[in-house]
């Protein structure tokens, strides 16, 4: 009781200090401040806007709107071309709004997604393997823009080019560039508006589809469960480390579909594996956007591996695969 | 998996390191059991980078083709030189190379080019006419490269989603990363 009385008047001067700052100290900010300042905009900020996606050749309009209320966040992606396909997203749920089936279900996310969460001091972690690079000043959607990019170190990892608003931290543009610096993906607002979030409520509900996000919160995280098959994975490609094991329930088979995350900090992959034998899979190598998919069959197992990494990479993981005695 | 060893391995693949060097590394190779099944696995790598990777086999795979090598070494060139249209231009080293580690042309068999079941890209001989038409039909989302079979997308799909919710760094990209997913279109064909 105490406390909260005093708090906020322990907080005002505390905060006009830090805005003042934060103002006065713009121009010497290293490239790591920027990082900071985009990633807590990015997530703290309401906002909403339109942004032009290039990708593959083609060109696209979509609309991102971005609502904290109470310190929870409601988030949604909409394709402005086309079909009206759609993301929502909040605490609790994502839903994929694609028009080809009359469905609609909302899926619990994953109840370890506060952990995902990249934070200050985890930077010191990602220059082990990119360099933080300051560029120049530019405009994008009428906001002044500082470019900040993220140059990996080797070719197993893809590198970004941001330019982040200068008063906000917003990524204005982020380009994505592969293992051979080639940009493979862009975003560019072309209208943003800071401070103001209206997410409508699924407006396309006629024509609904979900991609379950497959959950079993019982499971989470259950590293030592020895009721999946352990696999190991050697000869990882350097800087990437197991981040989540995981299984999901699969509606065809009474066996779970093992999922393990590998992240080097920014880029990371999954690996599915399920029992071989049954149910359609991917046999190759896909390409979705700057996404790699490579599907095939190890040891009796259907192993599906889906990543924004290079392709190089991806099969890194893939060929140091084990089925442990 | 280091850089260095990736460089190392690369060049040697890609027929770049000088000829003086190309004996040393060679040698190497088939003396370490290990370094020569890295090479079929960087092997693969490469092809991937280039959109030429097919079903992976067995964890095994060096040490089998490295026995086929010993019973069938004749079988081997004649794949390593359909490998690209790149090897044509090769020199004797690359060829030597290529039949020193015939194990790697086995990796590199033509077949395994495509997907199974996907359609393999129409050469412009066959078929000009339709390779003329694609360019110009109306894109509108975004397909799976190679495949066509809409339960394998779907599928993928979902893995996809699953990953991007437990892919760490969230907040670095938001929900930028369903812009690939919401492009996606599902009826095009």
């Amino acid at each position: 009781m105490r406390q909260s009385a005093v708090r906020p008047f322990l907080l005002i001067p505390f905060l006009l200090l830090f805005s003042s700052q934060a103002i006065q100290a713009k121009e010497d900010l290293t490239a790591r401040d920027w990082l900071e300042r985009m990633m807590d905009a990015v997530q703290r900020l309401n906002y909403q806007g339109t942004f032009i996606y290039l990708h593959d050749n083609q060109l696209e309009t979509m609309r991102i709107v971005h609502a904290v209320e109470n310190d929870r966040v409601r988030e949604s992606l909409a394709s402005l071309n086309g079909h009206p396909r759609e993301v929502l997203r909040d605490e609790e749920s994502v839903t994929c709004v694609i028009p080809e089936s009359n469905q609609v279900s909302v899926d619990r996310r994953a109840p370890s997604d506060k952990f995902l969460n990249l934070l200050p001091e985890d930077l010191a972690q990602l220059e082990q393997h990119y360099t933080f690079h300051l560029l120049d000043r530019s405009r994008i959607a009428n906001h002044k823009a500082q470019i900040v990019t993220i140059v990996p170190n080797d070719r197993l990892r893809y590198g970004y080019r941001f330019y982040l608003d200068s008063d906000t931290g917003l990524p204005l543009k982020s380009d994505l560039m592969n293992e051979r610096g080639e940009v493979v993906e862009q975003t560019m607002f072309t209208e943003l508006e800071v401070g103001k979030a209206e997410i409508s409520d699924l407006y396309h509900r006629e024509s609904l589809f979900t991609y379950r996000l497959q959950n079993n919160a019982d499971a989470e995280d259950s590293l030592t469960d020895d009721k999946i098959t352990r696999w190991a994975f050697q000869r990882l490609p350097s800087g990437f480390k197991l981040t989540l094991k995981h299984y999901l329930p699969d509606p065809d088979s009474s066996a779970p579909i093992e999922q393990y995350v590998f992240s080097d900090g920014l880029g990371s992959l999954s690996v599915f594996v399920e029992p071989g034998g049954h149910g359609v899979g991917l046999n190759g190598a896909s390409r979705l956007g700057a996404i790699n998919a490579w599907g095939g069959h190890i040891e009796g197992y259907q192993v599906t591996a889906v990543g924004e990494v290079p392709a190089v990479t991806l099969l890194g993981v893939v060929q140091g695969m084990q089925l442990k005695p | 998996m280091t850089e260095q060893e990736f460089e190392r391995l690369s060049a040697l693949i890609d027929d770049e390191l000088p000829p003086s060097e190309i004996g040393g590394e060679v040698t190497k190779l088939n003396q370490q059991g290990d370094a020569r099944e890295r090479w079929s696995h960087y092997h693969l790598i490469g092809d991937a980078m280039r959109h030429e990777i097919g079903p992976l086999y067995s964890t095994g795979l060096a040490q089998s083709i490295s026995q086929q090598l010993q019973d069938e070494p004749v079988v081997l060139a004649p794949a390593a030189i359909r490998r690209t249209g790149s090897a044509r231009r090769k020199t004797l080293t690359g060829m030597a190379v290529a039949a020193s580690l015939a194990a790697v042309a086995v990796v590199m068999a033509p077949q395994l080019i495509n997907p199974e079941g996907s359609e393999a890209q129409p050469t412009v001989a066959q078929q000009p006419a339709a390779e003329n038409k694609t360019f110009y039909v109306a894109q509108d989302g975004t397909r799976w490269e190679l495949l066509k079979k809409p339960a394998v997308e779907s599928k993928l799909n979902a893995y996809l989603v699953n990953h991007q919710e437990r892919s760490p760094a969230s907040n670095i990209k938001g929900i930028m990363p369903y812009a690939t997913f919401v492009s996606y279109d599902g009826k095009k064909q």
